[in-house]
């Protein structure tokens, strides 16, 4: 006899399985000529294969990185220096109930919009190039950045909070000079996080017209030419690693867990 | 050592704390924590309060040090500037002894002062004088999570010391201690409460207790059941306090 836990747990596997169906019927995915999708596919890596690589678009592809890293490089330490007393302020530990709710709402708005949106709203305002590219990126990482940070700063021990707050401090002053070097380690593992994750970000950021390699590309595919796209694509992928590898070194060696001797 | 400590005037007669049928209860909790206490500590004098786990010492403790406010009843407290160590001491582990030692001063710091993390003359050499009070000279640069429980515990009173507090609570202060440590402590307790803060201590050790301290408070199930000078603990009083009355 199937046991009634049982049952729930087939009632549950069959309605997601009729979701994902539904769901696949309803972005058509059944109407699609798959062979000829796959040949489509095998034509377009024929016309991306690049047969060499042209020494003057990878010096401009070079540019183009740097132009990205600077773009995420600015983008992630400004919108840093901007995070860091917002989350204080924003962090219901250390701001006031009313001050937290509306900051909050205001950081909230800031990430749920889309880094390439705002890179529009800032093209609209100062043209073409990595000066709206950066802005945007700098922008969407306070939201991005402000909610890891109030969380760390949340999760402070409270007995340092008290032993401070009876003494009289105010709140900020506990948060500058116990919480904040209390979590030096994780606020800057997350900056770096988000570092790396602003490399890919100011990528597409150049896609709609924000500098870097994203611009590049976009210009690229714009002319049809998916070898020089492809060429760009595997720079980046390149770059990506790297920053990734170098990321992992660094928090290994500088950013180490505090070894505490047991009390 | 703790000789050196600067002696404020105070008067026994003035209560530094008084409690007035307090009750406590936490939010969401089934039950309060503390219910109907009334406890008067004259200023200059010690009190160790005692319990087993989850009878209220921390919250009464909390109460005192203004931390939280009574579900019904009042809490007064004299004492101007008030020195809590909570019961894991609550020090930035990844700073200094120094550095911590120097919250303390915290709320007397002017606000460029502490903006900039620079402190005055007068507070750096009261901060080393409060290092060397609690025994630790020579390890200011070390950070704090490098030292022992007992060690830890010290930078906290250092820390309190700076605030030259009037009122000093300290939260399982003999928490995780040897015999030998604790006793170092209760010392250096005793110092400071001649010197004229008045000290309020929650523990578990009733034989410690009753040569540190001038009087004990024992409680039970959110109450206190007496308050008695230490060296007048009877036995019922002792029974009532480990559950067996």
């Amino acid at each position: 006899m199937v046991s009634r836990t049982r049952l729930r747990e087939q009632a549950t596997l069959a309605a997601l399985a009729a979701l994902v169906l539904a769901a696949l019927w309803h972005v058509r995915f059944f109407e699609a000529n798959w062979p000829r999708a796959f040949h489509n596919l095998w034509r377009f890596l024929g016309d991306a294969t690049p047969e060499a690589i042209d020494p003057d678009f990878a010096a401009a592809v070079g540019v183009a990185l740097l132009e990205t890293l600077e773009i995420a490089f600015l983008g992630t330490v400004l919108a840093a220096v901007v995070a860091l007393p917002l989350s204080v302020f924003a962090s219901r530990t250390f701001g006031g109930p009313a001050a937290s709710l509306a900051l909050r709402g205001v950081l909230s708005f800031l990430r749920t919009v889309p880094s390439f949106v705002w890179a529009i709203v800032f093209i609209a305002m100062v043209g073409l190039g990595p000066l709206p590219g950066a802005l945007a990126v700098t922008l969407y990482s306070i939201g991005y950045l402000s909610k890891l940070y109030t969380e760390i700063l949340e999760g402070v021990n409270p007995e340092i909070v008290e032993a401070l707050s009876a003494a009289g401090v105010s709140r900020w002053r506990i948060a500058q000079h116990a919480a904040i070097p209390e979590s030096t380690h994780l606020l800057l593992s997350q900056t770096l996080f988000v570092f790396e994750y602003n490399v890919r970000a100011s990528t597409i950021v150049g896609l709609v017209g924000g500098g870097g390699i994203g611009f590049l590309m976009a210009r690229a595919f714009d002319l049809y030419r998916y070898d020089l796209l492809m060429v760009a694509l595997l720079f980046l992928l390149v770059l990506v690693v790297a920053v990734e590898f170098l990321g992992g070194r660094l928090r290994k060696t500088y950013l180490p867990e505090p070894v505490a001797v047991p009390a | 050592m703790a000789e050196a400590l600067s002696a404020p005037v105070v008067s026994r007669s003035v209560p530094a704390v008084e409690l007035a049928d307090v009750s406590f209860r936490y939010p969401r909790a089934a039950a309060p924590i503390l219910r109907d206490v009334s406890l008067r500590i004259p200023a200059g004098t010690s009190v160790a309060l005692m319990g087993a786990n989850g009878t209220g010492k921390t919250t009464l403790l909390r109460l005192m040090a203004g931390l939280v406010a009574p579900t019904s009843g009042t809490v007064r407290t004299a004492a101007g500037r008030v020195g809590y160590i909570p019961q894991q001491v609550g020090l930035v582990g990844r700073l200094s002894v120094e550095e911590n030692v120097l919250h303390g001063a915290l709320s007397r710091a002017g606000a460029w002062q502490a903006l900039t993390n620079r402190f005055s003359d007068a507070d750096r050499s009261r901060a080393r004088r409060a290092i060397e009070d609690v025994g630790l000279a020579g390890r200011e640069e070390e950070p704090v999570a490098r030292l022992s429980g007992g060690q830890r515990r010290r930078v906290a009173i250092a820390r309190a010391l700076v605030q030259e507090p009037e009122l000093l609570l300290a939260d399982e202060f003999l928490a995780n201690l040897d015999v030998a440590k604790a006793a170092e402590l209760l010392d250096l307790a005793r110092s400071l409460q001649r010197s004229g803060v008045t000290v309020v201590l929650a523990m578990h050790d009733l034989v410690l207790a009753k040569g540190a301290v001038d009087r004990i408070a024992f409680l039970r199930d959110g109450t206190i059941g007496a308050v008695v000078p230490s060296g007048h603990v009877t036995a019922e009083q002792v029974r009532w306090y480990l559950g067996h009355a």
